[in-house]
């Protein structure tokens, strides 16, 4: 049986060898000649490249370099003619393109054609414009750039006529640029009052729409403040209001609705407070409360690093010069008050009474209470006050009055 | 003889089928896991083969759970829907269960009334009524459904040795495999070896006369000659669970969880934490758990005595947390990584069969006979009534606890969320789901968006979600602080994820977002708020994905459903005799040892009589004891608790109603004293924590301060609250404590604003940015960037200005760079930055650079998480350098800046002042940042304080701030020359625009002091309206 496989395989190996077996020809190298091929063609044509060969058989790639891409096309031998047709969305593109007839992997010819804007076509416009805001002065502009093309979407020759246009109030200019580069452009330089510019440009009977860009002021220049309040006491409770001139940049422009404006207020004690507005229409409104202790206000506002206001100063006349206290309950609760304005009024709720507890001239603790129909109560709880005596400093409506050594007995 | 169909089982069927699948129309949903299942159905329903999910966590698998249920209930939706295929699954597992209880019963007892009785007492079984109906775990139903069906043909198997038995039990336990992966390993354990034990017994026992004569050495001997089968079930069984699930071990040993435990509430200690207790132990044992005598009895007894082991140990691993046994039996990774309610739901699985043998001998077996001569027909009437009104009960109960309780939010209208997303290319980005419960799921598989947060935590990559024992980021509150710190980092750095809109359902995290930086864009209609981050780049086209060999997908994808046809084939036939009678079927050699119930041992009687009467007496007295602790007006203590716990709620009606009725204080005016007043405090704690101590007591009258813990988005919040009690008619009351007297000036007051528009698009279009329409960057300007050295941590300041004309919101990210120009760490500015600017506003900056916290597995996690605290990225090296990448963009809400500081006094180390609100919004959350600045001016140090009460229109608001000890601060580099500004340097521009920046203007405004380290403070302000009129 073993003995016999070789007549299997045989004809099984026979086989495979005829099936596989390639036709080993000779054949001359054929030579191409171009039939036809245009310097240039315009886009959107039709192009078709033709070479004529001896060979009736011979076949040829033509490969293409395009900017847009690289393509290799092939084409029949008809009776010793190879016609290339170009794909049309290769022929759609502007730009140069070499090709290069490949036979049997090498160079059979070569050279290069133009593919032209095609100005049959209705013309259409890509524009840009920025930046879409810019400030107000002579040194900032906006950038209008213009690419006409035509129908295929394909830049237009160098120095084709481009007209950009832009309005500003009475203000119309309009100017011809020339292409360079497929591109043309115009810086068109801001104003010195702040608004809306329109721009649109034209290329032959192809117009584009508007496009806008803002023009706002510039930063803000200095500025003065004024105040307006009901009364000068320090109750507390009234407020004053701040308000800014109408700020405005170099050129007497408005400054941007929005524009912080801090007010920083310095005290008698060198403290600094401070409050904050935006402006509408140039002017800022910030308010402040009364201080509850007599004291001068030194106000000063800013537009930070930009511009500030003069300083002005507002005087608080203090409430009252004295209060009374009393202590009850085993002199564990101590009223302050009441306390009486400047018309002999009860003061409004909510003044801060602060009350300092004191022992062995140690302090023990703060309490703060707001006053409530001119009274605050303090009510000194055993179990948490277990001293014998205490003595207090009552500080209310900036006027410090300090209590005799108070004696406390045992905690229930 | 010909068998008769029982009509046990039929009732029990009918009932089952009606009474569960008309309730889980209301249940399911609101369940914790179902919506889970069909969120991955539907995953299977778009991509059979593909397990790579990109929904949730940046991308996950879902080879990290079996696949069949969710791949049944994804083939039944495209007949009819995700909820159509998600009901008949369920309905599916109802009858699966019931069936796999009779068929389980009857090889137990051999005694088909007795297993009709079991399959009944199924139907209402409180174990089996809370895992379908509270946790929806369908796949765990059908898992344990299908052992219990499995059962009877590995006994035939092992008892007969006949190949059919083999084969079908092979089939149906590779059913149970592909359906539910813990229930076959541990079914192995507790139910399968116990039932080799239980042949084994029963062969011995055909070669003696009783039970009494099976010693150890028969048994011995009939193990060994039982051998041969049982192995090569175990061989066989072994190989389907690896095979079967291929891709599922493959994918565990690619990915091992690396997630820390997750809390779980059937690990805590039950007694401690009654509420767990009650889900993990006392629902699942119900009724069961008074004739727990008599099961132990049973499964004691000798045949059955493997059994006996395996519930004992059950029993013992289902306790949990309450003794220390479980833990030293599973250690400590096994026992973190399961849930331990599981091994309660199989013990009372187990002991059905023992239950209805119960049932049936008190209904009309030997019990009955037993109790009715002793006690007479009443006693058994009444202890037969009650058995059975208590079982119902806890059914009912059961269901019904979802309703009184509610475990999810109210259900979410998810129709305008889906709209959302699919509008204007929002689903481009990531989202961020807050307070939406497991509805989050549904959201997921009705939408192609994708979010960062996801719902099955076993799969999770990013390592800011497994280092955190976080369930998920969207219900972070309730765990704790750290929640909120891992929610925190998300929200910082959304850029890294993707992460553009949040819909918060809760408006606790509002402060959290609003101070991230993040900005709300409007209310949805079901209520929902969506807030957006801006700057965040969309996704990119192409997503990273970990892919495996396509024989996995292949297994994935057909061998679970296989299973099930194979499974048909084989049984089906048997199933159709069964019930259709075509065939008298031989009966299984398992019904020759059911026992005869001849005469119920009378001291079982004693034994279940104590046991009722000790559990009884201990109920009673929890119960007492709940009264006690929660009878509001009792003791000081209890009436101080409950006035936190109702104000916790927002129950004010219920809060005044412990106030003293002498003092005369009306609902109106409390309502107005106490919730008028918003602030982190009021509107955006929880309470965390209460302790309520007694300083001073007598009969009538007490002195008590409640110290209260507070969560909030942005801190935790200790504040001491003293209250004084009195007691009148027998009940404590607390009485009133003052309130903010301050009146504001006016009564009627009107205030202009600039407030700005911007609209997203003029034209209708589809394209992604219509050129016209794109609004030019905001122009920033950085004053000042500094890289400091404080309390052992690198930290960028500075100053920055909005310069342009327009709003700005303002995102900070900076980057520390080593001599080798290689990065050390990024970070963005989170709180300590004003993030939306108006014109020419100007506001200090800190970028602290956080570490993923907690990844490092050495290091200790804090018990209690401070939200304000991080952990600072462990930089080695000393930064040689930073930048600043900072980018605007035109912003059009959350500028508030009418609030003044209209006092400040520099007592000590303190900064005290007062802020004053002359707008007409309410301030909720005033945030100060204090920039310190050292005696030449420059800038030194930038901190943040949160006030706790929020400033009211026309009112003041005092603070009190600790400055800082600034000695030991470093300046190491101050440089602007590697900050940018939207992509260009900083200062090219800005110098177009302010050609010569007045310098000193900034110096002027600041307050000069004599501090530790420094010379000058600057105070800003940033207000978070959290109610915008």
């Amino acid at each position: 049986m073993i003995k016999k496989i070789p007549y299997y395989i045989l004809p099984i190996m026979a086989f495979f060898l005829f099936v596989f077996a390639k036709i080993k020809t000779d054949e001359k190298a054929a030579t191409f000649s171009i039939q036809n091929i245009a310097k240039t063609y315009t886009a959107g044509n039709a192009i078709s490249i033709s070479f004529t060969t001896e060979s009736k058989t011979a076949t040829a790639d033509l490969y293409l370099i395009h900017s847009y891409s690289k393509i290799i096309i092939n084409a029949k031998n008809e009776n010793g003619k190879l016609t290339f047709k170009l794909p049309l969305f290769f022929t759609e593109k502007t730009g140069s393109v070499s090709w290069h007839l490949l036979s049997k992997n090498s160079k059979a010819s070569t050279g290069t054609f133009k593919i032209i804007p095609n100005n049959t076509t209705t013309t259409k416009i890509e524009s840009y414009l920025g930046p879409r805001t810019i400030l107000t002065g002579k040194q900032n502009f906006t950038m209008m750039v213009v690419v006409p093309t035509d129908g295929l979407d394909n830049p237009k020759e160098d120095n084709t006529a481009v007209i950009i246009k832009d309005q500003f109030q009475e203000d119309i200019t309009s100017e011809q640029k020339n292409t360079t580069n497929f591109i043309a452009w115009k810086n068109i330089y801001s104003r010195v009052k702040s608004g809306k510019m329109l721009v649109s440009s034209q290329c032959e009977q192809t117009t584009t729409k508007e496009i806008e860009t803002d023009i706002y002021p510039s930063i803000a220049t200095n500025f003065s403040i004024t105040y307006e309040r009901n009364h000068d006491f320090a109750d507390g409770n009234q407020i004053t209001k701040l308000t800014t001139s109408k700020i405005t940049d170099q050129f007497g422009n408005l400054v941007s609705d929005g524009t912080l404006v801090a007010f920083y207020i310095t005290t008698t004690t060198n403290m600094v407070l401070k409050t904050y507005a935006a402006t509408i229409n140039g002017i800022a409104i910030a308010q402040i409360l009364h201080p509850d202790h007599g004291d001068t206000y030194n106000i000063k506002a800013f537009v930070t690093g930009m511009a500030e206001s003069q300083p002005i100063k507002i005087s608080y006349q203090p409430l009252i010069k004295s209060f009374p206290y009393t202590f009850s309950k085993e002199n564990r609760e101590i009223t302050v008050g009441p306390l009486k304005s400047f018309m002999n009024q009860i003061v409004p709720n909510g003044i801060k009474v602060v009350l300092e507890i004191y022992h062995n001239n140690q302090l023990v603790e703060t309490l703060q209470l707001d006053s409530y129909d001119g009274l605050a109560k303090f009510y000194l709880s055993p179990s948490f006050y277990k001293e014998k005596e205490y003595q207090f400093l009552i500080h209310t409506l900036g006027i410090t009055q300090k209590t005799e050594i108070k004696k406390y007995e045992n905690h229930k | 003889m010909k068998e008769k169909t029982n009509k046990y089982l039929i009732v029990a069927l009918l009932i089952g089928v009606v009474f569960h699948s008309s309730a889980i129309f209301f249940t399911l949903e609101s369940t914790y896991d179902a919506l889970i299942h069909m969120f991955f159905a539907n995953h299977y329903a778009t991509s059979w083969f593909e397990p790579w999910n990109y929904s949730w966590y940046t991308g996950f698998t879902v080879m990290g759970y079996p696949p069949l249920v969710h791949q049944s209930i994804g083939l039944l939706s495209l007949i009819g829907g995700l909820k159509f295929g998600m009901f008949t699954v369920a309905i599916i597992g109802i009858v699966l269960f019931i069936t796999g209880v009779y068929r389980y019963t009857l090889m137990m007892t051999g005694n088909r009334n007795v297993a009709g009785y079991a399959s009944l007492v199924a139907v209402y079984s409180s174990s089996f009524v809370e895992t379908l109906h509270i946790f929806g775990q369908l796949p765990s139903i059908i898992g344990v459904s299908l052992l219990m069906h499995c059962m009877p043909e590995i006994y035939l198997w092992i008892k007969t040795g006949q190949y059919k038995y083999l084969f079908r039990a092979l089939s149906l336990l590779a059913v149970t495999i592909t359906s539910h992966h813990v229930t076959p390993i541990f079914g192995m354990i507790f139910f399968i070896f116990p039932l080799i034990g239980m042949v084994i017994m029963d062969v011995s026992r055909e070669k003696v006369n009783s039970y009494k004569e099976v010693k150890f050495k028969l048994f011995l001997q009939t193990f060994f000659q039982l051998f041969k089968r049982i192995v090569l079930f175990g061989g066989a069984s072994l190989f389907l669970i690896i095979f079967c699930i291929f891709p599922y071990w493959m994918n565990s040993k690619k990915n091992p969880i690396t997630q820390v435990p997750i809390p779980h509430g059937s690990r805590d200690n039950f007694i401690e934490v009654t509420s767990s207790g009650l889900m993990f132990f006392v629902i699942p044992w119900g009724i069961l758990f008074f004739i727990l005598p008599y099961i132990f009895y049973r499964y004691f007894s000798k045949r059955y005595i493997c059994f006996g082991l395996s519930i004992t140990l059950l029993t013992i691993l289902g306790t949990g947390g309450t003794t220390p046994i479980p833990l030293m039996v599973l250690g400590k990774n096994a026992f973190n990584i399961l849930t331990l309610d599981r091994f309660t739901l199989w013990a009372s699985i187990m002991s059905l069969p023992i239950a209805g043998e119960f049932a049936y001998r008190m209904a009309e077996g030997d019990f009955k006979e037993a109790i009715q001569k002793r006690f007479g027909n009443v006693y058994h009437r009444i202890l037969g009534a009650l058995f059975a009104g208590t079982f119902l009960f806890f059914a009912v109960f059961t269901i019904t606890l979802g309703y009184f309780r509610p475990f999810q939010p109210q259900k979410i209208n998810t129709l305008p969320l889906v709209n959302f997303l699919n509008q204007d290319q929002h689903d481009q980005w990531r989202f961020l789901p807050l307070g939406f419960g497991d509805q989050m799921a549904t959201l997921s598989s009705q939408t192609k968006a994708m979010t960062v947060d996801g719902n099955y935590h076993s799969a999770r990559r990013l390592p800011e979600l497994t280092s955190r024992a976080v369930e998920r980021l969207e219900n972070s509150k309730f765990r704790g602080m750290e929640g909120i710190g891992s929610l925190q980092q998300f929200l910082t750095v959304p850029e890294k994820y993707n992460l553009k809109y949040v819909f918060s359902n809760d408006k606790f995290y509002d402060p959290i977002l609003y101070f991230c930086g993040w900005h709300r864009l409007s209310q949805l209609e079901n209520g929902i708020m969506v807030w957006e981050k801006l700057n965040v780049p969309p996704l990119s086209k192409v997503l990273p994905k970990e892919d495996v060999p396509r024989y996995q997908k292949l297994m994935w994808g057909i061998i679970p459903i296989l299973t099930v046809i194979i499974a048909f084939i084989l049984n089906i036939q048997i199933i159709f005799y069964r019930a259709l009678k075509l065939k008298n079927l031989s009966t299984p050699d398992f019904f020759k040892f059911g026992v005869e119930y001849k005469k119920f041992p009378f001291k079982i009687i004693v034994v279940l009589h104590v046991w009722a009467l000790i559990l009884l007496g201990l109920i009673g007295y929890n119960v007492y004891d709940f009264y006690m602790h929660n009878a509001t007006q009792i003791s000081p203590k209890n009436v101080v608790r409950s006035y936190y716990d109702a104000l916790d709620f927002k129950y004010y009606e219920k809060a005044h109603s412990y106030i003293d009725p002498n003092s005369k204080l009306s609902i109106s005016q409390f309502m107005l004293e106490t919730s008028v007043a918003d602030g982190i405090l009021n509107s955006y704690a929880k309470l965390d924590a209460i302790d309520v101590q007694i300083l001073k007591e007598s009969a009538n009258r007490a002195e008590l301060v409640a110290k209260t813990k507070w969560i909030t988005p942005l801190e935790i919040i200790k504040k001491d609250f003293y209250h004084e009690a009195i007691k009148r008619n027998g009940k404590w009351y607390i009485l009133p404590t003052k309130l903010d007297l301050d009146i504001p000036p006016d009564q009627f007051l009107s205030n202009n604003t600039t407030e700005f528009f911007k609209h997203g698009r003029r034209k209708i279009s589809t394209q992604q940015t219509y050129h016209d329409d794109v609004l030019k960057q905001p122009e920033l300007e950085i004053l000042s960037a500094k890289l400091i050295k404080y309390k052992n941590e690198y930290i960028i300041i500075g100053e920055l200005q909005n310069i342009d004309n327009s709003p700005a919101d303002v995102i900070l990210k900076s980057t520390l760079y080593n001599n080798n120009d290689e990065v050390l760490a990024t970070f963005n500015a989170k709180y300590v930055i004003k993030h939306k600017l108006m014109p020419k506003e100007i506001t200090s900056f800190k970028v602290n650079f956080e570490e993923i916290a907690w990844i490092k597995k050495d290091v200790v996690q804090p018990t209690t998480f401070n939200p304000d605290e991080f952990t600072p990225k462990n930089i080695s090296e000393t930064p040689a350098n930073f930048d600043i990448q900072s980018a605007g963009n035109v912003a059009i809400t959350d500028f508030y800046t009418q609030v003044a500081l209209s006092d400040l006094a520099i007592v000590g180390d303190h900064l005290k002042g007062t802020l004053f609100n002359y707008g007409i919004q309410e301030v909720t959350v005033p945030e100060l940042l204090i920039s310190y600045y050292d005696d030449a001016k420059e800038l030194l140090y930038v901190d943040h304080f949160f006030l706790r009460e929020g400033v009211r229109v026309q009112r003041k608001q005092y603070f009190d701030y600790k400055l800082l000890d600034l000695t030991k601060c470093k300046i190491i580099q101050s440089s602007l020359k590697n900050c940018f500004v939207n992509g260009l340097p900083n200062g090219d521009l800005a110098r177009t625009i302010i050609p010569n920046r007045k310098l000193e203007q900034g110096k002027e405004q600041l307050q000069k002091t004599k501090g530790k380290g420094y010379s000058y403070l600057k105070i800003e302000m940033n207000n978070y309206i959290g109610n915008p009129k």
